[in-house]
């Protein structure tokens, strides 16, 4: 079943951190790529899913602007509130339901329309007003809080961390969309200014402004448009609960949950064997880590000796985030989607100059919430 | 076409202006326990979470669904949040049922929350959806667009102040009899026509309120769905149509609110709405929306419209009942609201409605609409038929 709906387009805009296009342009733009890549015009798509952030859109209800240069005038079209990793899962349903034999899903985020204290201050407007709020918790701290303890149960370092921004860095270096494309040293990451212990500003992804856009496709589809694809092979999503204190903040359970899922769909039983390459959400180097034990690229309390050994270099074993992940371009909402489009570009073997050899099976993963509250793991495939 | 899904229970709150008893997950809760229990189910037999909820701003938390999400059951399990606008309660509906038409969901719940109460202006916020360049400054919100299109409409479809009024006393009457209903008041054409001009030609009686409240609705596929509930209420047709709607752009007679049931009525196999369906529960907020909709929706031919009103049409013994729990006249927390058209659906369906049971049903119409109202569509337009046996 699994099999049958496939990545047939793909498109990104240049990730920047002020893109001075109107908002509809700069989706329009991403969205006509994507369909032309994907050989299909427009009048055929059946169906829009979509994944937008009003509160960053600065709009109460942003795809009533955005939905017609996102390719949904007059189509049917949902907009998830999520990450674009949700859309794509959506999309997906939408194709196996059997209502729609394709899919649209475009995601984009202009950050540069908040000035960054307003992006902290719509984060910390996501705790709730009684309990959390008045902590000044936000994106920046509740990360942070993950990382201290991340540190002091297993041993990991600052050094660790660092490594995963050297590397994502200078993979972003390889990747002409990126929006950091300088390579960075170790030094510079440990002396960059603290911004919430142990995070400083290296550690943390820049503010972009980009979009995203995947055609996705039934099979029977895909043989008429006659081009290289990559495959649904498994997908699964999971929730976290709310509240800090009810959870262990580091084990990232329901990134573990949606990731044994999507295995088990795809048939994957070793992970850092069976799986070539992975584009995961780092939304700081310290979660990269934590996101390798969650993923099962190593065990639990391994993921700083797992950067050391090399392991998710570019030519390392299990290369993670060749197109140098969010911690290079950070398009809030679509980042999920962009690890879904740089995952598939890697199966079918056009990541240009970021290519890893050789790739059969991707993995690909978003999150939605603080805390990474919400995941969805995505095993791409260049094998129908 | 995937697997057939059903709905098998329904859960819904007090909807009121302001609830100070409850916080966004109580009411979350008490929603999805009531929707698990009217299913039979237990958490654990959810296999999946849809989350409605439209614009933050009217709520002031940013992403509530997340600490919303253990309320309805979502820890460890997948969970998504929809926002159409208006629209959100019926594009999660539909979200909920591809979930289960894929084959990877058995039993998948879809709740819907709004708390309109936590906004001093909600009018004021709604100005914020228009292009903020071009539109915004014109100081455009939810009621004095409606009211434009209703204007327009009144000369197109020959109906006037009085017909409206007659359409209000009506969906106020039908509210007496639903438990959740957030306005329950009886009111004549006389008090409609007297009560204070908000935006011509709406007066406050022909307006919804702003509520809070919560929705849940439990969707199961055909094997669950047969077992969980003595009388399914099966989903026949659904469909969605995004517009994009710049002021002045618009006008059509037969605008996307229509396309979308038209869609959905095809799946459903409906050809003659006015033989063919029993109930309608649609998506009016103001009066004269609920007579654009019976031409819209196919119920009558454009100079028909003022002659179905005072015909008693859609009353609770007319040809074809609208909105037999009030409709959103008198409940609208906003991203709920399409839901809550699709639960009292299922509940016709299921012979669930008490007091506003209409007897013999045999198809249920139900509608959402979000975004910036036009003449009888909307930004994001939404339908779903329910059926007493699957088409």
């Amino acid at each position: 079943m699994a099999n049958r709906v496939a990545i047939a387009g793909i498109a990104q805009s240049k990730y920047v951190g002020n893109n001075t296009d109107a908002l509809s342009d700069m989706i329009f733009e991403v969205t006509a790529k994507a369909l032309e890549d994907a050989h299909i015009d427009i009048k055929d798509i059946e169906c829009v899913t979509l994944a937008a952030h009003d509160m960053l859109d600065g709009r109460a209800i942003t795809t009533m602007l955005t939905a017609a240069p996102a390719g949904a005038y007059r189509k049917d079209e949902i907009r998830v509130a999520d990450d674009g990793a949700f859309a794509f899962a959506l999309a997906y349903l939408r194709i196996l339901s059997g209502h729609f034999t394709n899919s649209l899903v475009v995601s984009w985020s202009k950050c540069s329309e908040c000035v960054e204290d307003t992006i902290h201050t719509v984060a910390n407007l996501s705790y709730d007003p009684f309990f959390y709020r008045p902590f000044a918790l936000n994106d920046v701290t509740s990360y942070a809080i993950q990382a201290q303890k991340y540190m002091l149960k297993y041993s990991v370092t600052e050094e660790q961390a660092a490594m995963v921004v050297v590397k994502n860095r200078g993979n972003a270096a390889n990747n002409g969309l990126a929006h950091l494309q300088s390579k960075v040293t170790m030094e510079e990451v440990i002396k960059s200014d603290a911004v919430s212990y142990p995070l400083k500003k290296l550690d943390l992804p820049p503010w972009s402004d980009g979009a995203c856009a995947v055609v996705l496709a039934k099979d029977t589809l895909i043989k008429k448009l006659n081009k290289k694809c990559a495959w649904v092979k498994g997908i699964s999503w999971a929730n976290d609960t709310y509240y800090s204190g009810d959870k262990d903040l580091i084990k990232l359970e329901s990134l573990s949950i949606a990731a044994k899922k999507a295995y088990k769909m795809a048939g994957i039983s070793n992970p850092s064997k069976e799986i070539d390459v992975a584009e995961i959400h780092d939304i700081t180097s310290f979660h990269e880590l934590m996101e390798y034990e969650a993923l099962g690229f190593c065990s639990e309390g391994m993921g700083g000796r797992y950067i050391e050994s090399g392991a998710t270099k570019f030519k390392g074993g299990l290369p993670v985030n060749p197109s140098g992940g969010c911690l290079s371009s950070n398009p809030y909402t679509a980042v999920g989607l962009v690890r879904v489009a740089e995952a598939a570009l890697q199966v079918m073997g056009q990541a240009g100059e970021h290519q890893i050899s050789g790739v059969k099976t991707a993995l690909a993963h978003g999150i939605s919430g603080l805390g990474a509250q919400s995941n969805c793991v995505m095993i791409l495939s260049n094998n129908s | 076409m995937g697997r057939r899904v059903a709905i098998v229970g329904t859960g819904q709150t007090k909807y009121r202006t302001k609830r100070f008893d409850m916080s966004a997950p109580d009411m979350v809760y008490e929603a999805t326990s009531k929707a698990l229990d009217d299913a039979g189910l237990k958490i654990q037999d959810i296999d999946a979470i849809i989350f409605g909820m439209a614009p933050e701003a009217l709520d002031g938390i940013n992403s509530m669904d997340k600490w919303c999400s253990c309320a309805a059951a979502a820890r460890g399990k997948p969970f998504m949040r929809i926002h159409t606008g208006g629209a959100t309660g019926g594009s999660a509906a539909i979200a909920a049922a591809y979930h289960v038409a894929s084959g990877l969901f058995d039993v998948v719940l879809a709740v819907a929350l709004e708390r309109v109460g936590e906004t001093p202006d909600a009018q004021r916020i709604l100005n914020r959806i228009y292009d903020p360049i071009l539109a915004s400054d014109f100081a455009l919100n939810i009621i004095n667009v409606v009211a434009m299109g209703a204007t327009r409409a009144m000369e197109r479809l020959r109906f006037t102040e009085q017909h409206m009024a007659m359409i209000s006393v009506k969906n106020h009457l039908n509210a007496l009899n639903n438990p959740y209903a957030h306005l329950q008041i009886k009111i004549s054409i006389e008090d409609v026509l007297k009560s204070p001009l908000v935006c011509w030609p709406f007066k406050l009686l022909d307006c919804c309120p702003r509520s809070d409240g919560a929705c849940a609705v439990v969707f199961a596929c055909e094997k669950k769905a047969r077992k969980l509930a003595p009388i399914p209420a099966w989903i026949n047709g659904m469909a969605a149509i995004t517009d994009v709607i710049t002021e002045g752009e618009t006008g059509s007679s037969t605008g996307p609110s229509s396309e979308a049931a038209w869609k959905a009525y095809k799946m459903a196999g409906i050809t003659d709405p006015k033989r063919q369906i029993q109930v309608v529960e649609c998506y009016a907020p103001f009066s004269a929306m609920e007579l654009m909709l019976y031409e819209g929706l196919g119920f009558c031919k454009p100079n028909e419209v003022a002659q179905l009103a005072e015909s008693g049409f859609g009353e609770m013994t007319g040809k074809v009942p609208f909105t037999p729990s009030g409709g959103v006249m008198c409940s609208n927390p906003i991203g709920a609201t399409a839901l809550i058209r699709i639960a009292e659906a299922a509940i016709q369906i299921m012979q669930k409605g008490e007091k506003r049971q209409i007897p013999n049903v045999q198809n249920v119409l139900a509608t959402g609409a979000g975004g910036s109202p036009g003449v009888v569509s909307a930004s994001f337009n939404t339908a779903m038929v329910l059926g007493l046996k699957p088409h």
